[in-house]
């Protein structure tokens, strides 16, 4: 992976942006879930809040709206800007 | 008189349900999946001389096989009779639909695509070429809108099409890239298939419905299906050895595919630098792009997701979320037991006779003669009657749960409290369910169906019992009267609550850490667009599981009621079965500062909870000459009291959870497990409880 200034882990981000995501790392059974629900690499993606307890997050991708714990979005690699 | 069997695939939200219900209306079959708890409907139609057989498969994202209602759909397009699959796409999200179906056409079996929410479509101005996207899969379509669809008679014309000339309707798979497609089709030429089967060109080559490549496919030609041999290997290299297993026997050569597939399987990830995984779900969204940029045109802003998120930015908002939910929850359920306790009373008034209604036990007890009468009277009726008082709690809540559910709110609740259910080792949906078991752990037990994963849903139902359902509540006010002060009584009634969830909580936490290997099951949650519920399926939904609930009550509880009746007045009612039982398990109750008559009392419980109290006062009664209320108070002391309604919360679900529970959970040790534990946890609690307070008392 490149630079790491210009990567970033989807769940470090702050609500109100939208990334694309490069790369699914992580279990083959949570990535490959991921990857079906429509995350595949080259998808922008916005974040678009968090639960009031901070977990999990919810984003939205391809028009719709999917919710996904910290761990999970942690596995998500996304370009910033 | 031909039958078609058409089995429904789609991914959860794609309104498929509304679909079914649409054309099968009431005459559909609800039961389990062999083996599995995953909800299986079938349904009937027939138009003329044409039965068609509706199998509505689970929702679901993709044919991966990686959870149960993956693999038991996949099971069911292999191995059982499907003539077509019919597949219903979210037009309203065509991307990512479509990606199941590129799955879905590898398998060789004719198809035919329902494009709904065409009415969502038009609102966000999208324009979607479905012609065109059909004719490149080579599956005919139809275009719905939902339960806005106002006729099916396009849908009948295309199935009995496709039904009659199967051979021109096998759908078209896609092409992996290089590397990979190379190794599928080098594999697919080697194998010896023992009876293969190619559907012939006809040699109509002016047929526009004509997919000329397909006759070049070889199938395996299975009992039921003729299934594509492509499909068996491409399921092989993304690693399903469930698929290659299911090939085997009809291989003449090699005799060890998977080993074959696994050095395959090595050479294109070295070749790649990726895993197979990631080569095949690119492809298909490839494809799947291409699809999309040649054939369907965006408008600017999407509207149907808008008006859900401007709903979303008030109900989650970071402050308003958990006072919302709250309010959502309290009034669902304060209107799903106060209107089921409104019911409750008149039934349980007629059975009784409590009221002004006619005493159904007592007339028929003293109208049949004999010992016939009061097995009638005493046994079966007041024992169904047991459970029919439930009825109504129960429909209400299965209509509160279908409104949540359908509405696109349940989503958002375990969006919202799933950090603090996380914690104790379950799942945002745990906190509905287990809220919905206050009233009644049946309705409880069947609404963790809406949970996908198996290690959280079975936790869930697991700790249900734990909640303190209706029934027990006449127990614990009973001992509270007699025993406590007004003053203290709802802090003594609010504390028992708090055992049991506290209790629950460590449960969950056990059984995640040791039972499931904690691995982290995706919570990757689909928050649906906001709809109105519509009645039709709000009132299929509650029919549907109230009916299984009536006959349960009708078969195994009423056995369990005769069961109980006889042991109770057998062979005298002063020296009955259940009186020597009592006696006989007193050096259980023993330790736990309870006495013989607590122990009949719980064993009467099993069968409905709110029967120990009259079993106690009956027992009480005989022993105390008359008064068992002074009785009781002379024998046990508040503390004693405080010790047996926290054994009563907590040491056996009733018999009709129990089968509901068995019915849910599937495997029998799960099941075992979860019957088990109660009482052993219930007494070892009470004992520690009872001789640490004795120190004190």
């Amino acid at each position: 992976m490149s630079d790491t200034q210009k990567t970033a882990h989807l769940a470090d981000l702050k609500p109100g942006k939208s990334y694309k995501v490069l790369k699914i790392v992580g279990e083959t059974n949570i990535k490959r879930r991921i990857i079906e629900m429509g995350l595949n690499p080259g998808t922008e993606v916005e974040i678009i809040r968090k639960a009031p307890l901070g977990d999990p997050i919810e984003v939205k991708t391809r028009g719709f709206l999917v919710s996904l714990r910290y761990n999970e979005a942690h596995n998500i690699i996304v370009e910033k800007e | 008189m031909k039958e078609i069997t058409l089995a429904f695939a789609g991914q959860p939200n794609s309104g498929k349900t509304t679909i079914f219900n649409e054309i099968t209306g009431a005459r559909q079959h609800v039961g389990n999946w062999p083996g599995v708890t995953v909800e299986y409907k079938d349904g009937y139609k027939t138009i003329g001389d044409t039965t068609y057989k509706l199998v509505d498969l689970p929702g679901l994202y993709s044919m991966s096989a990686n959870s149960y209602e993956e693999i038991v759909s996949r099971d069911f397009l292999i191995k059982e009779k499907v003539d077509i699959i019919v597949n219903i796409i979210d037009s309203s999200v065509l991307d990512r639909s479509l990606f199941l179906t590129t799955q879905l056409t590898e398998i060789g079996l004719p198809m035919v695509l329902v494009f709904n929410m065409d009415d969502i479509v038009q609102k966000n101005q999208t324009e979607i070429d479905y012609k065109r996207i059909s004719e490149s899969m080579n599956i005919p379509y139809i275009v719905t809108q939902g339960a806005k669809t106002k006729s099916w008679d396009k849908f009948y014309e295309i199935i009995n099409e496709v039904y009659d000339n199967k051979e021109y309707y096998i759908p078209r798979h896609i092409s992996f890239s290089g590397e990979l497609e190379t190794e599928i089709t080098e594999m697919e030429n080697s194998l010896k298939v023992k009876n293969p089967f190619q559907f012939t060109d006809k040699g109509n080559s002016t047929d526009t419905r004509h997919a000329h490549d397909i006759p070049g496919d070889i199938f395996v030609s299975k009992e039921n299906n003729p299934i594509r041999l492509r499909w068996f290997i491409v399921r092989g290299f993304e690693g399903d050895k469930e698929a290659i297993n299911m090939l085997q026997p009809n291989l003449i050569s090699p005799k060890n595919l998977e080993a074959q597939i696994d050095i395959k399987r090595g050479h294109v990830t070295d070749v790649y630098g990726d895993s197979i995984d990631e080569i095949v779900t690119d492809d298909r969204y490839a494809f799947i792009s291409g699809l999309i940029n040649k054939f369907v045109s965006y408008s600017k802003t999407s509207n149907k997701v808008s008006i859900t998120e401007r709903i979303d930015n008030i109900l989650l908002n970071k402050w308003l979320s958990i006072p919302f939910f709250a309010a959502i929850m309290y009034c669902a359920f304060y209107v799903a037991f106060n209107v089921g306790d409104f019911i409750a009373g008149y039934i349980d008034g007629w059975i009784n006779g409590t009221d002004d209604f006619i005493g159904l036990v007592g007339y028929i007890t003293e109208s049949v003669p004999g010992a016939l009468g009061e097995l009638l009277g005493s046994g079966v009726v007041a024992g169904v009657g047991a459970v029919i008082v439930f009825l109504p709690y129960i429909a209400c809540m299965f209509i509160v749960i279908a409104i949540l559910e359908d509405s696109g709110y349940m989503a958002r609740a375990a969006f919202v409290v799933d950090r603090a259910m996380h914690a104790f080792g379950l799942h945002g949906k745990s906190f509905v369910a287990m809220l919905l078991g206050f009233g009644c752990n049946i309705p409880a037990v069947m609404a963790t169906r809406t949970m996908e994963s198996r290690a959280d849903r079975l936790i869930t139902i697991f700790v249900i019992p734990l909640m303190s359902c209706s029934a027990r509540l006449p127990i614990y006010t009973f001992f509270v009267a007699i025993f406590f002060e007004p003053k203290w009584r709802p802090l003594v009634l609010m504390s028992i609550y708090l055992i049991g969830i506290l209790v629950a909580i460590i449960v969950g936490k056990i059984c995640k850490g040791t039972m499931f290997d904690d691995k982290e099951t995706p919570f990757v949650m689909e928050m649906p667009a906001y709809r109105w519920p519509t009645f039709k399926s709000t009132i299929i939904h509650t029919w549907d599981r109230t009916k299984q609930f009536i006959v349960r009550a009708g078969t195994i509880v009423a056995g369990c009621a005769i069961l109980i009746w006889f042991i109770s007045v057998y062979p005298s009612e002063d020296n009955s079965i259940v009186m020597m039982l009592g006696h006989w398990i007193e050096p259980i109750f023993k330790p736990i500062g309870l006495d013989w008559m607590a122990g009949v009392a719980s064993i009467f419980g099993i069968g409905a909870k709110e029967v120990v109290v009259s079993a106690l006062e009956v027992i009480a009664g005989a022993q105390g000459a008359g008064d068992a209320e002074a009785f009781i108070r002379s024998i046990y002391t508040p503390f004693q009291s405080y010790i047996f309604m926290m054994f009563c919360l907590m040491y056996w679900p009733c018999f009709a959870t129990v089968i509901t529970m068995k019915k849910e959970i599937g495997e029998w040790k799960y099941f075992l497990f979860s019957i088990i534990y109660p009482p052993l946890v219930a007494w070892v609690l009470c004992f520690i409880v009872w001789n640490i307070g004795k120190l004190f008392m």
